[in-house]
């Protein structure tokens, strides 16, 4: 498309369709591709499982399934058993179902990995914006925003996992815990992350336009810096929720994590982890690859979602260019 | 109504004076139902003016002495939150650049009733949108209630600015100070909206002044002209006199490169004749 093209297109697409306007919900919700819908619909059976996964056991059994099992239900006469049309997956040295514990444990994963990612976007991304908008400017606003950003770094330059389990020895074993431990690994990378979009926005023309329409602070922040802030902040997010599922079966693993005998991915893995050397490989193997997919899952939707910003971001460029004129 | 006092604005330097100056002793006033052009070179001072009037000026560049009064009052003294009640009411600025000054993630409908509604809260939604969509039509944009749903990057530049000057305008401001207002619209929406400008100063005298690097715009639409160069003003002249004989070596520079201007315009249309 030649720069002369360019007014005539930025027409026709606000002159589209029915007379609304809608070129940039177009880019974002273009028709998924065959990818684009699997890696939702992985997401979707992710959610899915995180609902009703910990009753799909019991209600097998209840259906008359001589397969079905409680994911905390144990049966000692039954450990180690390869898997067979009775369990699907086998079972673990103490007997318990690892198929109903695979379908059971996203729960867990994924309620730690959202609640850890919620809060550190909740707490990470105003302070980032905080520090961003005031920095540079009068002394204790510099200050402070310093004093924000270097906290930042000092949380960021703990050694993740020791911290971690050194979080978790002190306070003792608890979900909540691991949350907490959560939220402030990723806490830094969401307050650097919105901060370094406000430094860069909060300079931007209509910033300045704004200010001189009488837009008060509070507005201006809320209302037209804030918004145009937080763009790699959301398309970051899909990522550190596999990263913390990731970690949160890694501090299981070590023994550090959630409390067995709560189905957990990363603690099945670990207790089916000692009979790995004997032969009996699924315990392990199953909760494994089932940690794998989430992860991958999720890493494709930031990707897919990195993608989509990149195509408006270029498609608002490409209509901006021909209006380049100099700004005095 | 407003009036600039030996207004100098500079950031700190190891100079003598501790500082570089940026703006030196400007001096200028214009009056309720009057016009005044000012032009100079890039980089001249000319938006640097408007930003310090606008209370835009951020550090290092500071204001370092002088006043600028409105009705007045002096703006670089007087609290931000008093400045930010005058600001987009009474006193009205037009940036240039067009789309660049608009919210991307906003539709310029939501935009504009934002301006109309911080300032007169009291206003209904409904009655702001109208006002919206009115002030998109009077700027000369087509089917503007369709246009009040657009996002930003799905205007054409011209609209855009438009839409621009449309905000400026939502609060029947009692002065504009407009920079570069039609830069980048075509001649004839541009016509349109400086007529528009010449009516409120007519008939609701209101005070405008303009920042523009087109002589034929002071020419037709302001009463006086002042030329800046190198951060002062080096010519404060009534349009009639000025047009007449320049009295600065930097004002006759301006007038010469315009003339030449027409002439390239006389040689290409011959050239044009003769193919």
């Amino acid at each position: 498309m030649t720069t002369t093209d360019t007014p005539e297109t930025v027409d026709s697409f606000a002159a589209s369709g029915d007379g609304r306007i809608h070129g940039l919900r177009r880019m974002l919700f273009r028709k998924p591709g065959l990818t684009t819908a699997a890696v939702y619909g992985g997401v979707g059976i992710i959610l899915l499982l995180t609902v009703i996964g910990p009753s799909i056991g019991p209600w097998l059994a209840d259906a008359g399934c001589a397969c079905g099992w409680g994911s905390e239900q144990i049966d000692s006469g039954h450990a180690l058993e390869g898997p067979s049309g009775t369990h699907f997956f086998g079972t673990d040295r103490s007997g318990q179902d690892v198929f109903s514990r695979v379908l059971a444990a996203p729960r867990i994963n994924l309620v730690i990995a959202l609640a850890a990612t919620a809060l550190s976007v909740v707490i990470g991304v105003p302070l980032g914006l905080l520090a961003g908008y005031i920095g540079g400017r009068a002394l204790a606003a510099t200050a402070t925003s310093e004093l924000i950003m270097r906290f930042m770094d000092v949380l960021q330059s703990f050694p993740l996992f020791v911290f971690a389990v050194v979080l978790v020895a002190v306070r003792g074993q608890s979900t909540e815990i691991v949350i907490i431990a959560l939220t402030i690994v990723n806490l830094p990378v969401f307050a650097r992350l919105a901060r370094a979009e406000m430094l860069t926005v909060r300079e931007q023309p209509y910033a300045d336009a704004a200010r001189i329409l009488g837009h008060g602070n509070f507005r201006l922040i809320f209302r037209h810096l804030a918004p145009n802030s937080v763009a790699s902040s959301v398309a970051t997010v899909p990522m550190v929720i596999g990263f913390v599922i990731l970690f949160t079966a890694s501090l299981s693993f070590v023994g550090a994590g959630v409390k067995p005998p709560t189905a957990e991915l990363g603690g099945m893995i670990r207790v089916g982890a000692n009979n790995m050397v004997t032969g009996e490989w699924w315990p392990s193997i199953f909760p494994g690859v089932a940690l794998g997919l989430m992860v991958l899952i999720f890493a494709f939707a930031a990707q897919d979602i990195a993608a989509r910003m990149r195509a408006v971001k270029r498609a608002e460029g490409l209509m901006s260019a021909e209006t380049s004129v100099e700004a005095g | 109504m407003l009036e600039i006092k030996n207004l100098t604005v500079g950031l700190p330097s190891r100079a003598e004076s501790g500082f570089d100056t940026m703006l030196e002793d400007v001096s200028l006033s214009v009056e309720a139902g009057q016009s005044l052009g000012l032009v100079g070179e890039a980089g001249s001072g000319k938006s640097l003016l408007v930003h310090a009037i606008g209370g835009l000026l951020r550090p290092p560049v500071v204001p370092i002495g002088g006043e600028i009064l409105f009705e007045g009052q002096d703006l670089l003294s007087m609290p931000p939150d008093d400045r930010r009640l005058i600001l987009g009411e009474e006193l009205s600025l037009v940036l240039p650049g067009g789309r660049i000054r608009l919210n991307p993630l906003e539709k310029v409908g939501r935009q504009i009733v934002r301006v109309l509604r911080d300032h007169h809260p009291e206003m209904a939604k409904a009655e702001a949108l109208e006002r919206a969509i009115q002030l998109l039509d009077r700027v000369g944009i087509p089917d503007p209630d369709k246009r009040a749903l657009a996002y930003p990057h799905e205007l054409s530049g011209g609209m855009a600015q438009r839409t621009v000057v449309a905000m400026a305008l939502a609060n029947s401001p009692r002065f504009i100070v407009a920079d570069e207002p039609t830069t980048g619209i075509d001649v004839t929406i541009q016509r349109q909206i400086l007529e528009d400008f010449a009516g409120l100063i007519r008939e609701d005298n209101v005070g405008l002044l303009i920042v523009t690097r087109d002589l034929g715009i002071v020419a037709h639409f302001c009463d006086r002209v002042a030329v800046v160069s190198e951060g002062r003003i080096v010519e404060n002249a009534e349009v009639r006199t000025f047009f007449k004989e320049q009295q600065h070596p930097v004002s006759q520079e301006l007038m010469r490169a315009t003339v030449l201007e027409r002439q390239k315009a006389a040689e290409w249309s011959a050239a044009a004749a003769s193919r």
